[in-house]
């Protein structure tokens, strides 16, 4: 081990994935104690090339401090990043670490070597399932990385992202771009875009446009309003029928029924005539109440309407 | 050796576990297979198929029950017929096939222990002779499918034969007639076959008999004086359905006469979430799975309510512009739907299990039913 002059170490290399920030105790702790594990570097040249430490080179340079160095015998990049890879796995902290990382070698080595790479010296950081989806992801262009790191869509999306051409791609990328879709959401709209493309034999580009998605976006609607317009729209093509009948008893409820103390829905997706009556009581007061227009709805046949309404429609 | 049709000539490794390795069954499979290598399996130990080979052939004993009800749920009208469980998965080729999403490993395993079956099954029907028993084996594997080498549908029409208070229904999607000369009674079996638009039967249907060979052989077994059974299941929306299921109920009477047909089930397509992902995966060009399918009662996919109807209506309507009546009936539906098509539901038939009884054992009430 040998002590160098942290200028002397070029720190602006492309394969330290996860270092962090430095901050104020991690600063006291090297001025208290030094540095306690040297940090590791390799030699190009006359110049030494960090492999792994930024953050105790960062710190010193900020003391005025000699850095421990640790020399290792490593003359590409690959095999530095390897090495940074071995020594910092712990620090992976969300797929989007093993994303960046796994762009690095991606770029670098054949795709049988990138297999290998992540087969091997990835396994322990990811199940099969996910390295899976990090296979879909990679297909993505990187511009996708942003919308993963702003938490705007979610990683095992990517199956069904990587199945879209560039240009579907492409018109998808401001739905994610201008929302943060929670997992069930962005499910519910990418599978539902993409079976309405396959069921109709369109290009989803061209159904988002049909669908006017995109224009939606610009609407003077908050983030959530905005979401459930593209949701409805959406669902309302996915499953025409049910969301024609869901509109029409939602219709015949705001018309015939107003209730006060009851909530009244169709079987679940209308597959039996069954309807339910749903009351929340609090006290005995609600109780007598909900009873009375209990008994106003058997008496004035209030829920006639709705099996006329199933008879016409269902049968 | 025997000439065996091509979707058996994938076949190309034979485990058995040592327990029925000299079993008639095992014997008359390696007679059959003679070129193939065998594999025997002591107790205990377990079959390893990594790879998912559809083309291994398992012979087990089997632990479990053989005589079963069918699995149906309590939100649907389940036509209650009891199966008899001789094996799993099958060597046909389907695309919407339920048994793929059940038997992932893909092996196609055959209980090759008989004689527990026999006992069993002579336990069981021998204990209640006033009892009718509507049974089939063709809920878990295709009945005659791998017929030209087990002869496993002979063994127990020649065991059946002891029992006429038991019917035995034999469903297919293949041509297999093997088993006709060990045939007590005709009226105690009950040929069916699996039919579809023949859009479906092109595309979806791999490695089955054609529509026309599947007829042909319903008519050979009514002319020997079997009552038949047909089922359009699963149902399946694309374009031009109306065409195709006209098409394939008028040819169904080309070949038979109304009173040749015992039963005649419909049941639209449905399937656990599974098997959509494994259709999706597997059958890239198979689109009718994003048609508008929900959730339904039972937590498997089913077509919206209005579009089953609609083609329940049109299939029904056409098939009784034949002459069908109450032959027709729903597998897996709630009785608005029977009411919304056939102005009926179960009830009004005595239930529907009582009913198919009625249908399969028509000449007798179970007062009649004495052992021969």
């Amino acid at each position: 081990m040998i002590k160098v002059d942290p200028k002397d170490i070029d720190c602006n290399v492309p394969w330290l994935f996860w270092s962090k920030e430095l901050d104020k105790i991690f600063l006291e702790s090297v001025a208290t104690w030094g540095v306690l594990q040297p940090v590791v570097v390799s030699v190009q040249g006359d110049r030494y090339i960090l492999v792994s430490g930024l953050k105790r080179v960062q710190a010193c340079k900020e003391l005025n401090k000699e850095v421990p160095v640790h020399v290792v015998s490593a003359d590409n990049e690959i095999d530095r990043a390897r090495i940074y890879i071995t020594l910092n796995l712990t620090g992976i902290k969300s797929i989007l670490d093993i994303v960046i990382c796994a762009r690095f070698f991606q770029s670098r080595l054949s795709e049988q070597e990138f297999s290998r790479f992540l087969s091997k010296e990835m396994a322990e950081c990811m199940s099969r399932r996910c390295l899976s989806g990090l296979l879909d992801w990679l297909s993505l262009s990187p511009y996708w990385d942003k919308l993963l790191s702003a938490g705007h869509i979610h990683f095992e999306f990517a199956s069904y992202l990587a199945r879209l051409t560039e240009q579907d791609l492409g018109i998808m990328y401001p739905l994610f771009d201008k929302l943060s879709w929670s997992k069930n959401k962005a499910k519910n709209l990418i599978t539902w875009l993409f079976e309405i493309s396959l069921r109709e034999d369109c290009l989803l580009s061209d159904l988002i446009r049909d669908m006017k998605l995109l224009e939606i976006l610009e609407q003077d609607l908050s983030p959530k309003d905005c979401q459930q317009r593209i949701l409805n729209e959406v669902r309302s093509r996915r499953y025409p029928c049910l969301t024609q009948l869901e509109t029409e008893f939602s219709g015949l409820q705001n018309d015939l029924m107003p209730l006060k103390y009851w909530r009244l829905f169709p079987e679940q997706h209308f597959e039996t005539n069954g309807l339910y009556l749903q009351s929340l009581i609090r006290d005995r007061s609600d109780t007598e109440q909900a009873l009375g227009e209990l008994q106003d709805l058997v008496r004035r046949e209030r829920l006639q309407p709705f099996w006329d309404w199933q008879d016409k429609r269902f049968s | 050796m025997i000439e065996l049709p091509s979707y058996l000539n994938k076949i190309s490794r034979v485990a058995v576990d040592e327990e029925v390795k000299d079993s008639p069954l095992a014997l008359r499979l390696k007679q059959g297979l003679p070129q193939i290598p065998w594999e025997i399996l002591s107790s205990g130990e377990e079959l390893e198929n990594k790879d998912k080979e559809s083309s291994l052939v398992y012979l087990k004993s089997y632990k479990g029950n053989f005589l079963r009800f069918c699995p149906g749920t309590k939100f649907y009208r389940c036509c209650g017929y009891r199966i008899i469980h001789i094996g799993e998965n099958c060597p046909l080729n389907c695309s919407y096939c339920i048994l793929k999403a059940y038997f992932q490993d893909g092996v196609q395993k055959v209980w090759a222990n008989q004689e527990d079956l026999w006992r069993e099954l002579e336990q069981e029907f021998f204990s209640h002779p006033e009892k009718l028993y509507r049974t089939g084996t063709g809920e878990f594997t295709d009945s005659l499918a791998l017929e030209p080498l087990t002869g496993y549908s002979q063994d127990l029409i020649a065991f059946l034969g002891r029992f006429p208070n038991v019917c035995l229904e034999l469903k297919s999607k293949i041509v297999d007639l093997s088993w006709i000369d060990k045939v007590r009674r005709t009226d105690r079996v009950l040929p069916a076959w699996s039919l579809n638009a023949p859009e479906i039967v092109r595309y979806e249907e791999r490695d089955t008999a054609g529509l026309e060979d599947r007829l042909k052989g319903a008519r050979e077994c009514a002319q020997l004086g079997f009552r038949v059974c047909l089922h359009f299941d699963p149902i399946i929306r694309f374009p031009g359905w109306k065409q195709g299921y006209a098409q394939v109920v008028d040819m169904i009477f080309d070949y038979l006469r109304p009173k040749d047909i015992c039963y005649f089930s419909l049941g639209s397509f449905r399937c656990m979430p599974e098997l959509k992902r494994y259709i999706a995966a597997n059958w890239p060009e198979s689109r009718y799975i994003y048609d508008e399918y929900i959730v339904g009662l039972d937590g498997k996919l089913r077509l919206f309510r209005t579009l089953r109807v609609e083609q329940f209506r049109f299939i029904t309507d056409r098939l009784r512009s034949h002459g069908l009546g109450k032959q027709i009936y729903f597998c897996m539906e709630s009785d608005e739907v029977w009411s919304a098509v056939l102005g009926y539901c179960p009830a009004d038939l005595g239930g529907l299990s009582n009913h198919l009884l009625n249908q399969a054992f028509e000449d007798v009430s179970a007062k009649k039913v004495f052992r021969v």
